[in-house]
């Protein structure tokens, strides 16, 4: 018999939690939710944010409840095919969750409903648009009552889009170690002085940041004494958080993988024969779901994702993922989701108890893993032996697709420039050596006008 | 109207009673929350009504102009 599993990162809110059964996941509603569920359902703003790709659609079900003393309701959510985490997003795809969240409480807002929180891992991108995962995140408006949720979407959104776009694009890892969105006296004291001259990040950041050491500890009632919000102030609050995020920007520039096709060893004709050859050992595998590692600006993970197969495009330049997902978007490209991903150090497991949120291993489940031009990068410039890396891709999926990179091969020679050269068994053989310890080598392909060599190998 | 100050007085306390909150919204958020929404609110108010002066006028005009181009086609 299936068991019955809580998911460990849904423990905050008392209204609900997600749990599994066998494969399928739902979610409990408890009593306490209960009107504010039934005012989603019937006021149509359900309906209205399910059609508009808003929020993730769910059916009401049978199933058993797992604290029946608690439940109103089970119902269960559609799956999104891969989590996704905020600090791995690119610049565009934040802003665009965050504008989903102020649209979203907009609509909400127009239904007599406020979103009670406003936390960026309860937006997915799901099929490349993000999507609210979290079907208890509203409740019935009260008149005059201010917007709960405010100092989270700071936190969880605008800090960190605002040190993405003023201060550094690699900042958005803070999000790595503050599970609860960034501090906003540490966004304030990292954002250049020009920000106090944007009125939206002086007052959402530095102002709220000088409030927040000023009133700590305080009484909230006497803060506050019963002052009124109208639900014209609120609306305005919306509208000044959106367009505090409509003005910030950035431009990928200036980093090092942005105009790496441009910049190598191949020739039109190698870079088609690649094609034709990934092409056809992808066809062979007949995959449900790929991983593209080291995938750049995505160009071969479109192999698959013009196939409509769900593909994970990763890099680690979010630059490179900022194209990639800025061309998905443009196309409307629903198969490819670009993230950004430094597998030298892979997403860790974070939370309470190391569970709240699973780390990169933890969510493999993938068919087929495409390593093009990335061993050579592992391999030298992080000095990770090849057994080691052919066991951490056997981790992933059943089936490989990766590129062996040659010595003589000018790309890494530009890696071995300004360092020793300590890899002696960094060559074709040792390659096929340490490999099929953890793989059957099924197919070899050498690629036309180059030194490269395709592999297509299955896990032993 | 007394009757509807009181009710709207009254939501903070009940609300922050009842324990409905599970985030902590922070006094300082909270507090500066309601600064910038009454300012932010206050200029959506304005933009509105202005937009209503505007659409008026702009009727107002545009039927003149309407009827006057009537009488105009009348005439010829």
């Amino acid at each position: 018999m299936s068991k019955f599993e809580k998911v460990p990162g849904s423990f905050r809110d008392p209204n609900g939690f997600l749990f599994t059964h066998g494969d399928i996941l739902y979610r409990q509603v408890n009593k306490l939710y209960g009107e504010h569920y039934d005012h989603l359902m019937a006021s149509g703003l359900y309906a209205q944010l399910v059609k508009a790709g808003l929020l993730i659609e769910h059916v009401e079900v049978d199933e058993t409840p797992v604290d029946q003393t608690k439940a109103y309701k089970v119902i269960r959510p559609e799956r999104v095919s891969f989590i996704n985490f905020p600090f791995e997003w690119c610049f565009s795809q934040y802003r665009d969750a965050a504008l989903c969240t102020l649209t979203i409480m907009r609509c909400a807002l127009d239904h007599d409903m406020v979103l009670k929180d406003a936390s960026a891992y309860n937006i997915q991108f799901h099929q490349a648009r993000p999507v609210l995962i979290d079907t208890l995140s509203f409740e019935k408006y009260q008149e005059g009552f201010p917007w709960v949720a405010y100092r989270q979407f700071c936190q969880h959104f605008l800090a960190p889009l605002a040190l993405m776009s003023f201060t550094d694009i690699r900042l958005s890892q803070l999000m790595r170690n503050y599970i609860d969105g960034i501090p906003l006296d540490l966004a304030s004291s990292l954002l250049p002085s020009k920000t106090k001259f944007n009125l939206g990040l002086q007052a959402h950041i530095h102002l709220h940041a000088t409030a927040q050491k000023r009133y700590a500890g305080k009484d909230i009632k006497q803060v506050a004494q019963n002052r009124k919000m109208s639900r014209m102030a609120l609306t305005g609050l919306i509208g000044s958080l959106e367009s505090t995020v409509k003005n910030l920007n950035w431009k990928p520039e200036g980093t090092e993988w942005a105009d790496y096709y441009s910049g190598t060893n191949y020739t039109d004709a190698a870079f088609d024969s690649k094609k034709k050859i990934l092409d056809e050992l992808i066809s062979k595998v007949n995959p449900e779901t790929v991983w593209d590692l080291g995938a750049n600006t995505g160009v071969f993970s479109r192999i698959t994702g013009s196939k409509d197969i769900p593909t994970v495009s990763f890099d680690i330049d979010p630059a490179a993922v900022e194209i990639n997902y800025l061309e998905s978007r443009k196309n409307n490209e629903k198969s490819i989701l670009p993230l950004v991903l430094d597998l030298t150090n892979p997403s860790p497991a974070i939370g309470w108890a190391n569970e709240e949120r699973p780390s990169f291993i933890q969510r493999a489940h993938t068919d087929l893993v495409l390593a093009l031009a990335l061993v050579h990068h592992l391999a030298i410039s992080n000095n990770v032996p090849l057994v080691a890396l052919a066991e951490f891709l056997s981790h992933l999926s059943r089936h490989l697709i990766i590129e062996f990179v040659p010595k003589e091969d000018s790309q890494v020679q530009r890696l071995l420039v300004s360092r020793d050269d300590i890899f002696p068994e960094y060559h074709q053989n040792g390659f096929e050596q340490a490999f099929k310890t953890c793989y059957h080598i099924i197919k070899a392909v050498p690629i036309p006008e180059t030194k490269r060599t395709l592999y297509l190998m299955e896990r032993r | 109207m007394h009757e509807i100050a009181l009710t709207i007085n009254s939501v903070f306390p009940e609300i922050l009673a009842r324990g409905h909150m599970y985030l902590d919204p922070g006094s300082g958020s909270f507090l500066l929350q309601i600064l910038i929404a009454t300012i932010a609110g206050a200029g959506l108010f304005l933009v509105t009504y202005w937009r209503k002066v505007k659409a008026f006028f702009a009727r107002l005009f545009g039927k003149k102009q309407s009827s006057a181009d009537t009488s105009k086609s009348k005439d010829e």
